[in-house]
C-alpha cells in the first residue's frame, strides 16, 4: 500500500463514524419494526446486565456513519413499574452525552407519549422524535403538523411508519442534526411540570375532534363480550394445533427422516470412503446428525408458531385474551397474555416456551416459562397410553384424562407457590398485579415484517438453542458408545444397552426410584432417554426387553406383558400404583432436551439448571407420593 | 361515584385517585388524573373496564378502576 492510498484510507476511517442510538417508546408503537427495518440482519439479542430481560442490539449501516441501536424494552414512562422498565430507565439514565435516544411518538396515545418525551429531555439526552400510527391518530381525529410539534418541543421529528417501511431516510437524515439538549431538558422537573409541559405542547400541535367510535371500539364491542371472545379464543388454539399436527407434524416426519436417512447415509459413505473408524461412523451419525435431525424437525414446527404469535400480537387480538383471560390467572401473578402459552404447551412445549416473549414483564415470562413444561404435551400421551391399557384396561381413558387433569393442577399448585416464592418485581402491594393495559389498535398485520421478525427469531432459535440440543445429543451417544464388557468395541451400534455406561448408569439410578415403585433398570434408562424426547421412553422400553417398538401404545403384545411383570416385581406387588407413578413421573420432569435447549435461550444457563434440578426433584416427590398412596388403596 | 359504579357512555371527569399505591403515578401518566375527561366504554367479564382517555383505550382491574373517583359532565361534585 502507498503512503498515498494509507493516508486515503485512515481519513476513510476518520470520516467513518460510529455513534450509539437507544430506542423508546411505549409498547406496540412499533419499535421492534422500526429496528427490525434498520438493522436487516445485522442484529443480536442479548441480556441486560444481571436480568434475563433481553436487548436486541444492531448495527444500522448509513454513509460514512454505522449507528449501534439497541431496541429498549417497551415503556410509558422512565418511573419503572417492572425489570423491564427499569433497564429502559437504567439504559437511558447510564447513556453518554453523545449518545442518541430516538424516542418514538404514539399518534393515538400524543399525551402519554409527550410525557415519555419529557422525561427523556430531562434526563439531558440528544433526542430524536419520530411519529408513529399518524394513519391511525387521523382516522381518530388527531391531525398532526410535524413543524408545530418539533417547534412546541425544540426536537427534531420525522414521520414514520415501519410497518409500510417508510422515513428510514428522513431519521437518518435527522440523527445527523440532532442537537444537544435544549433549555427544556432543565425546565421540567416535577411530575406536575411534566403534565403541565405536554399540555401546553398539545394546545399548540394537536387539532382535536370529537374522538369518534373507532372500527377497534366496534370491534371490541364483539370481541370483548365473554360469550363470543372466549369460544373464538378457543378455536384459535384448536386452529394451532390443527396447523402444527396436519401441516406442521408431516413436515417434521420428512425432515427427520430426510436427515436420519439419505443425508446420514451420504455422509458415512463419505466417512467410510475416508476409512473413518466405525466409532466415528456411529457417533455423527447416531449423536451428531440425529441431534442435527431434532433440531431441523423442530423448524416447521417453529415456524407456524412464530408466524401465529406474530399475527395474534400485531392485530392487537393478544391484549384482548389478556383481559378475557387475566381473572384465570390473577392468583398466580400472571396476566391473561400467559394462557396462549400454557395452553399451547399441551400441543408442544418448545413453541409453548417461546410464546413467552409475548408477555410484557420479565418476571411473568419467567414465571410462564417455569410452568411450561408441566403442560403435559402430547409426546408424553404415549406413555400414558401404553401403561394405561397395561395396568388399567377396563379404564384407560379415564386415566389418560386423569393425567391432563394432573397437568393442569400441578400448574396451577407451582404456579401458587412461584408466585409467592419468586418474589415480587415492584414490592408488594395489594394492586401490583392488577390489570392495567393499554389496548392497542387492531391493525392488518404486513407480510414482509411477519416474514423479517419469523426469520429472525428462526434464526435464533437454531444458533442458540441448536447448540445445546448438539452438545446433548452427542453426550447421550457417549453414554451408549461406551461398552462395559470386554466383548464389546467403543462405538459399536450393536452392543445391548445392558452392556454399555448407559445400561450401567441405568442400572444405578434404578434404586433411586424403588420409593416410587419402579426401581427396575428398564423403568431408569427410559427415563435417561426420555429426558431427550419423551417419544423415546416407548421405544427404549420395548429395546431394553429386546422387542421392537409397538405400532400401537395401547396395543403393546409382549411389551405389555413384560411390563406388568416389571412393574409388579419391581413394587412388590403393586404394579398398577407403579404405573400411575411412573406416568406421573414423566409428567412432571423435564420434557425434552429441545425445551431445555429453549429454555436456556430465553432464561440462561443458571435458570435452567434450577428449573431442571427442581422438576426432577418433584417428579420424583410427587411419584414416591402417588405410589405409597396407591398401594394402601 | 367511581369507575367501576358509574354509568357507561356517560362523560366523566376525574375527581381524586385514592389507595392506588404503587400503581398511581403509572394511572397519571397514562392521563387519568383530576381534571381530565373520561368515558367507561364497556365493562368485560370480572368486572374489568375499558375506559377511553382521549384516543387511548385502558383496560382496569375492578379494584383499580373502584379507586378513581369522578362525577358526571355538567353535575356539581
Amino acid at each position: 500500500m502507498s503512503c498515498h492510498e494509507s493516508a486515503a484510507s485512515t481519513t476513510q476511517t476518520q470520516q467513518h463514524q460510529q455513534t450509539e442510538a437507544l430506542l423508546i417508546g411505549h409498547p406496540n408503537v412499533g419499535k421492534s419494526t422500526l429496528f427490525n427495518l434498520l438493522t436487516g440482519s445485522h442484529q443480536r439479542v442479548i441480556n441486560a446486565p444481571r436480568t434475563t430481560v433481553e436487548l436486541s442490539v444492531g448495527t444500522w449501516k448509513l454513509p460514512g456513519q454505522t449507528v449501534r441501536l439497541t431496541d429498549l424494552p417497551g415503556t410509558y414512562s422512565l418511573n419503572p413499574q417492572s425489570l423491564d422498565e427499569e433497564v429502559t430507565r437504567d439504559a437511558v439514565a447510564g447513556a453518554s452525552p453523545e449518545d442518541t435516544a430516538i424516542v418514538l411518538l404514539d399518534a393515538t396515545a400524543l399525551a402519554s407519549s409527550l410525557y415519555l418525551l419529557g422525561q427523556v429531555l430531562r434526563a439531558g439526552r440528544k433526542v430524536v422524535a419520530g411519529v408513529t400510527m399518524a394513519d391511525v391518530g387521523q382516522k381518530r381525529g388527531t391531525l398532526l403538523n410535524l413543524a408545530q410539534l418539533e417547534a412546541a418541543t425544540g426536537v427534531r421529528t420525522v414521520l414514520l411508519n415501519p410497518r409500510r417501511g417508510t422515513g428510514a431516510a428522513q431519521l437518518a437524515e435527522a440523527l445527523t442534526v440532532a442537537p444537544a439538549p435544549g433549555p427544556q431538558a432543565v425546565a421540567v422537573e416535577e411530575h406536575e411540570d411534566l403534565f403541565d409541559w405536554v399540555a401546553e405542547v398539545l394546545t399548540q400541535v394537536e387539532q382535536l375532534e370529537v374522538p369518534p367510535s373507532s372500527r377497534s371500539d366496534k370491534i371490541d364491542r364483539v370481541l370483548l363480550n365473554g360469550w363470543v371472545g372466549l369460544p373464538l379464543f378457543l378455536a384459535v388454539i384448536w386452529a394451532t394445533f390443527q396447523l402444527t399436527t396436519t401441516v406442521a407434524g408431516p413436515l417434521q416426519d420428512w425432515l427427520e427422516s430426510l436427515v436420519s436417512g439419505p443425508f446420514t447415509e451420504w455422509v458415512t459413505t463419505a466417512l467410510t470412503w475416508v476409512n473413518s473408524p466405525e466409532w466415528l461412523l456411529s457417533a455423527v451419525a447416531d449423536g451428531l446428525l440425529a441431534g442435527v435431525g431434532t433440531v431441523l424437525s423442530f423448524l416447521p414446527l417453529m415456524v407456524i408458531i412464530f408466524a401465529l404469535i406474530y399475527l395474534l400480537e400485531d392485530s392487537g387480538y393478544l391484549a384482548r385474551v389478556a383481559v378475557l383471560t387475566d381473572r384465570l390467572l390473577e392468583g398466580m401473578g400472571l396476566d391473561g397474555r400467559a394462557v396462549l402459552p400454557l395452553v399451547l404447551g399441551f400441543g408442544c412445549n418448545v413453541p409453548a416456551l417461546s410464546a413467552t416473549k409475548t408477555l410484557p414483564h420479565a418476571r411473568q415470562r419467567l414465571l410462564t416459562g417455569l410452568l411450561v413444561p408441566f403442560s403435559s404435551c402430547t409426546a408424553r400421551l404415549v406413555i400414558y397410553l401404553l401403561l394405561a391399557s397395561v395396568f388399567f384396561p377396563g379404564y384407560a381413558g379415564t386415566v389418560v384424562f386423569g393425567m391432563y387433569v394432573a397437568s393442569a393442577l400441578v400448574i396451577i399448585g407451582m404456579g401458587w407457590v412461584l408466585n409467592r416464592t419468586m418474589g415480587r418485581e415492584r414490592k408488594g402491594t395489594g394492586n401490583s398485579n392488577a390489570l392495567l393495559l393499554v389496548l392497542p389498535e387492531y391493525q392488518w398485520p404486513r407480510l414482509v415484517p411477519m416474514l423479517q421478525a419469523i426469520a429472525l427469531r428462526c434464526r435464533a432459535f437454531m444458533v442458540k438453542a441448536g447448540g445445546v440440543i448438539l452438545l446433548l445429543s452427542v453426550a447421550v451417544w457417549l453414554l451408549m458408545a461406551v461398552p462395559t464388557s470386554n466383548d464389546y468395541t467403543f462405538g459399536d451400534a450393536e452392543t445391548p444397552a445392558q452392556h454399555t455406561v448407559f445400561g450401567a448408569v441405568s442400572e444405578s439410578l434404578s434404586p433411586v426410584f424403588a420409593p416410587a415403585g419402579f426401581g427396575d433398570w428398564h423403568a431408569s434408562a427410559a427415563l435417561i432417554t426420555g429426558f431427550v424426547a419423551k417419544e423415546a421412553v416407548v421405544g427404549t422400553l420395548a429395546t431394553t426387553y429386546g422387542l421392537e417398538e409397538p405400532e400401537d401404545p395401547a396395543e403393546p403384545g409382549d411389551l405389555g406383558t413384560l411390563l406388568r411383570e416389571s412393574f409388579t416385581e419391581s413394587s412388590g406387588g403393586h404394579g398398577a400404583a407403579a404405573a400411575l407413578a411412573f406416568m406421573v413421573f414423566c409428567l412432571v420432569y423435564t420434557p425434552c432436551l429441545v425445551a431445555v435447549g429453549e429454555q436456556r435461550r430465553l432464561f440462561g444457563g443458571r435458570v435452567t439448571a434450577l428449573a431442571t434440578g427442581g422438576s426432577l426433584a418433584l417428579a420424583w416427590v410427587l411419584a414416591v407420593a402417588v405410589f405409597q398412596i396407591g398401594r394402601l388403596l | 361515584m367511581n369507575l367501576g359504579n358509574c354509568p357507561i357512555g356517560a362523560a366523566l371527569n376525574v375527581t381524586e385517585l385514592t389507595g392506588l399505591d404503587a400503581l398511581e403515578v403509572r394511572i397519571r401518566e397514562l392521563g387519568i388524573r383530576p381534571g381530565q375527561q373520561v368515558q367507561v366504554l364497556k365493562r368485560v367479564l370480572f368486572g374489568r373496564c375499558i375506559v377511553a382517555v382521549a384516543q387511548q383505550r385502558i383496560v382496569l382491574a375492578p379494584k383499580l378502576a373502584a379507586c378513581i373517583a369522578v362525577h358526571e359532565m355538567g353535575e356539581s361534585k
